[in-house]
Parts: structure tokens; sequence; C-alpha cells
């Protein structure tokens, strides 16, 4: 049963390009029924003009019609095209020659003087003629809705891109906002007040000046935690530290901002290293804040919910036919996902992303127990900047 | 940081040539190195591409290059002008800690690069001094991160006893072996004592050009800093 359901799915499928094929086919049978029904006439003939020209036309239109209602479902069945061509030599044969015996008897010409092979080789060639073009047509137009079909679909992703971009816009901006209202304003106005406060009594002159040293060194300090922690974590939702030089430069800056307590490697695929020595940042700038994003969501993920306390990115670049993939491994030795490929949660939009972008993101158990985020993502390897060209003029200039 | 005398038999002043896209930081950089008679300013501009265009071949002994400008990355344009002149001394000023980021590319680099945070900057004596070091082909690294730098778990550097770690850790601040026996209170003998079992326990080899820039290059690699307090 389930058989049947699937053949009948595929011949549905079909169906649109084997009706094309059969109107194409029959338009043509009719042209070739009138062409040879004409020529009939010139025929030395035992009967009348116009009894043959309609038996000839007639007869021609016919068997073509029963073919095409053979050949056309019946190919439409099968998806070889060897196949399909064999059916359509076969049954063209047969009907060929159904054609010649019921020809023959109304023309003078005899049967042993190739008469009937003349008849059975221009109906065989008129047949094969029309239902050929069907099939090319048909082709024609499946070729044509299958690229339609990929162009709604690139369509779909990049409205589904511009999208997941201006989502993650609104959320950068307002966690910048959130940060700079709170935390990094609250902090300036207790600096600020304090420092009134010292001008305030200095200027009367009831303090000794000394006494002060401490607390400004103090307040000091409390601006560099917030220049160091709060202003470069603003920042890096903008735009992350070292991106614009390469995803290794951005892997390393991201991974030296952890916790010394956690032991940290950055590992280069050797494709990815030659890569790297011929064309510097082989990433577009686009797919690297992709990377880079994702690595830092997976190595906060690992250390405060696995309670890691290693992290290993490896980072290789895979050449599949004539497309490069990415393939990024983030593994750390913490509790890891309770399942594989578990529902994600704060990874999710990471995963939207780099599906948008024709990836995969996957949460996965590594071999010893811990986490392994893995992602995919293709890329157009970007050429070398004009870097070279520019100090080529400046040396020329120098000269 | 100890700032550092300048060396006395220097033929010429030290030419410096200055990428800052902020006109207050870079004037106030141009006035603080002018002001030594053993240093002078050849270019102060604003943006990777006019220093791209200025700072040509042979002009410049240290370049102080921003690492955030306006229109590039201090970093690449660091790494053009060595490609150029791998005899230029390059050394990043940035106001946030980009420690990753300057470690990314020490593998790329003719001559180690050193790195200043820009407060430190604010005090004229470790400019000077650091910009002499940096002439002279030594590593100078901001003294405030290599204060707060620990060990990183599982690295070599961690395997360090206290007492080397500590020697370690204000040679990367670009101190002599002398200073660092005098802040320590212990000989210069015990110094290189101390040296040359951290250069063994960091596999650093006797055939190295310089195991001391290799041994401050593993420290900040092997190291982290945090800011909360």
């Amino acid at each position: 049963m389930a058989q049947v359901t699937t053949l009948w799915e595929t011949v549905r499928g079909r169906w649109p390009r084997a009706r094309i094929a059969a109107l194409v086919a029959a338009i043509n049978t009719v042209a070739f029924s009138a062409l040879v029904a004409e020529q009939a006439t010139e025929w030395s003939s035992r009967w009348e003009t116009a009894a043959l020209l309609w038996w000839v036309g007639g007869l021609t239109v016919v068997i073509g019609a029963v073919l095409i209602i053979i050949t056309i479902p019946l190919c439409a069945l099968v998806a070889s095209w060897w196949i399909r061509i064999i059916i359509t030599l076969l049954l063209s044969a047969v009907q060929s020659s159904v054609r010649t015996a019921l020809l023959l008897p109304a023309t003078t010409l005899e049967r042993d003087t190739h008469g009937g092979l003349t008849i059975w080789v221009t109906g065989m060639s008129g047949y094969l003629l029309a239902i050929a073009t069907g099939f090319l047509v048909a082709a024609l137009f499946e070729r044509e809705d299958r690229e339609r079909a990929l162009r709604r679909d690139e369509e779909a992703r990049t409205r589904e891109a511009v999208s997941e971009l201006e989502r993650e816009e609104l959320r950068v901006r307002k966690i910048v906002a959130d940060r700079l209202h709170g935390t990094v304003q609250h902090r300036l106005v207790v600096v600020a007040g304090g420092l009134d406060q010292v001008a305030d009594r200095l200027m009367a002159g009831d303090d000794d000046p000394a006494q002060w040293a401490p607390t400004l060194r103090d307040w000091a300090l409390d601006l560099d935690e917030l220049r160091e922690e709060h202003v470069r974590s603003l920042s890096h939702s903008l735009f992350p530290s070292g991106a614009d030089l390469g995803t290794y430069e951005a892997i390393r800056a991201l991974l030296d901002r952890l916790p010394p307590t956690v032991a940290t490697t950055v590992d280069l695929g050797p494709t990815m290293k030659e890569l790297i020595r011929t064309l510097r940042a082989p990433l577009p700038l686009q797919d690297r804040l992709v990377v880079i994003y994702t690595t830092e969501e997976a190595v906060t993920n690992a250390i405060k919910h696995g309670g890691a306390d290693r992290v290993t990115v490896r980072v290789e670049a895979l050449k599949r036919g004539t497309e490069w993939v990415l393939d990024v491994r983030i593994d750390d030795n913490g509790t890891g996902p309770e399942s594989e490929d578990p529902p994600l949660s704060g990874l999710a939009r990471h995963r939207a992303r780099a599906e948008s972008r024709g990836g995969s993101l996957r949460l996965e158990r590594n071999d010893e127990g811990g986490g392994r985020l893995h992602l995919m993502l293709p890329f157009v390897p970007e050429s070398p900047r004009n870097d070279d060209e520019i100090l080529q003029k400046q040396e020329k200039f120098d000269e | 940081m100890t700032a550092r005398p300048i060396t006395p038999k220097r033929p010429r002043p030290i030419r410096v040539s200055i990428v800052e896209d902020e006109a207050f930081m870079r004037s106030m950089l141009v006035r603080t190195v002018d002001e030594s008679e053993d240093l002078r300013v050849v270019h102060a501009v604003e943006g990777a591409s006019s220093a791209r265009l200025a700072i040509g071949k042979h002009s410049t002994d240290v370049a102080l290059l921003d690492v955030n400008l306006g229109d590039g990355n201090g970093v690449a344009l660091g790494l053009e002008l060595q490609r150029r002149d791998p005899r230029i001394a390059v050394m990043l000023l940035s106001s946030l800690d980009v420690m990753g980021l300057f470690l990314s590319v020490q593998d790329e680099v003719s001559e180690p690069w050193s790195y200043l945070s820009k407060r430190s900057t604010f005090t004229s004596s470790v400019l000077i001094g650091a910009i002499a070091a940096a002439a002279d082909g030594d590593v100078v690294i901001d003294p405030s991160l290599v204060q707060r730098s620990t060990p990183r778990a599982g690295t070599e550097v961690a395997g360090l006893t206290k007492a080397q770690f500590e020697v370690l850790r204000l040679v990367a601040e670009g101190l002599s072996n002398e200073a660092v026996a005098q802040r320590l209170h212990i000989s210069e003998r015990s110094v290189e004592s101390h040296l040359l079992s951290i250069y063994r326990r960091l596999g650093i080899e006797r055939t190295g050009t310089n195991r001391r820039v290799h041994a401050v290059l593993a420290f900040l690699e092997q190291t982290g800093r945090t800011w909360h307090r």
C-alpha cells in the first residue's frame, strides 16, 4: 500500500511536466499527420484522394494519440532517461508497425519493394520526433521551474537573514542601552559626585589633601574596572575585538579574556592555516561574526552551565566540490548536554543565524563526556586585501 | 615600571611615529615624546591610511600605534609597516586590554612588539623608557597588565614555582636582572639561576635568538588577567 502511495505521489509530482510533454507531442503528431496525409495524395493509390487523405491523416493521429497516452504516463513512472528512451523507442516501433500494416493496403506500394519499410520509417521518425520534442520542451519548463524555486528559496533565506539581523540589532541595542543607563551611568555618577565633594572640601581648606589620595586611587581603580569590564563588554556587543583582523585573532582575544582558571587552546587545521597564510583573513566579515559570537556563547555556556575548566576551539576549512565550508568544534570538559542534539535555548538564535547562511549548528557530547558545539558554515574565501598593492605603491613613492 | 635610562651613546635621536585618532591623545603623546632630547617625533597622524602614506622606509625607529583607529586597525597597520621595514619597532597603545589580539600576531612579526596601556602613557617616564627599550629591541609590556596577570590553568607557566613566577613577572615588566634582584631582595646570581630554570621549564632552547623575549611572550600567552575588584 505504501509503495502504491509512493508511486502515486511520484506520478503526481511529475504530472505537470508529463502534461506539457503530452500536449507538445500531440500538437506535433497532428502536424505530422497533416503532413503525411498531404503527401499521401502523391502516392499511386487504389483509393479516392479524399478517402486516402482522411484514412492516412486520421490513422496517423489515432495511432499517435494511443502512443502518447501510453508512453508519457509510463515514462513519468521511471526516473532514468535511458529507460524512458527505450520505452519510447519500443512503443513507437510497435505503433509504427501497426500504422504500416493498416496503410500499406491503401497504396500501390509492394511489400517486396521496401514500400512497407518506407512507411514504417516515416511513422517511426514522425512519432519519435513528436515525443522527443515534447520531452525536451517539458524538460526546459522543468528547469525553469527549478531555477525559479531556487530563486524563491534564496529570496526566502535572504528575507529570513535580514529579519534575523534586524532582531539581533534590536537585541544588541537594548543590551547596550540598558547597560549604559544602568551600571555605567550609575558608576560615573558616583565618581563624579565624589570628585565634586572632594573639590568642595579642598576648596574650603578643611581637609589635608593627602588624606584624599587613597580615595582618589580607589575611584581610579573603579574607573579602570568600569572601562575594562563594562565598556569593553558593550563595545564587544557592538563589534568584537579583533573581528576586523581575522577569525583566529578574534577567537584568541575572546579566550584571552576568560578567567585564568580556565585552560584554553585554539587549534587551526592545516587547510585553514594555508588559507590564512595566503589570504590573511579568508572568512568574510559577516561569517566571521557568526563564528565569533557562536564561539563566545558556547564558551560562556560551557563555563557557566557545564562547569568546564578547559576549552578547546578547533577551526578547519573543508573543500566540498566547489564550495568551502568552515568546520568549527568547541569542546569542553564540563558536564555536556543531557542528550544528543538537545533543544537549544541561548544558542537557538546562533543556529538560526548559521542556518540562514546555509550552515548548521549542533550541540553534542564529545568523547570525554563534555560538550561539543559543532558549527558548519559555508563561505566564499575573500581575495587578499590590497595592502600589498598599497605597499608597492608606497615603495615606488619612497624610491 | 621603572623608567629605563636611554642608552647614552645613541648617535642620533630615536625617530618616533605616532598614529592616534584622538586629537587630544595625539598632541599629548607628541608633547611628551618631544620633551625628551633623545627622542624625536617624525610623524604624527590620525589614521591608518595617512600613516601608510606618511611612514616611509627607514624613516622611523619606533611606531606608536593606537589599536582602534578610525579607518582601520593598529595591529594590521603594524604588520604592514614591519613587512615594509622589518627594523621598525612597533608599540601598540590601547585603552582596553587587547593582549589576546597582541599575542595572536606575534608569530607573524619580524621583531616582537611592545604594548602599553594608554593610561600608562600619561606618565612620561614610563612612555619614554618604553620607547627607548623598544628601540633597543626589547619587549615592553604595560606594567599594570603584568601585575594583574595570574597563570592560566594547565599551562607551563602554571607549573613554575612562586619565586620563578615573580622573577618572570618582573622580567615581563621590562626590568633588568639587577633591578629584579633589588626588587626581590635576592642576589643577581639567584635571578640568573631562576631564569635558567624558567627557560628550561618553558622549553625555551639555548639556541634561541633571544630567550628573554621568548620567556616574556610565554608569560603573556600563558597568563590571564581579571579586572574585577
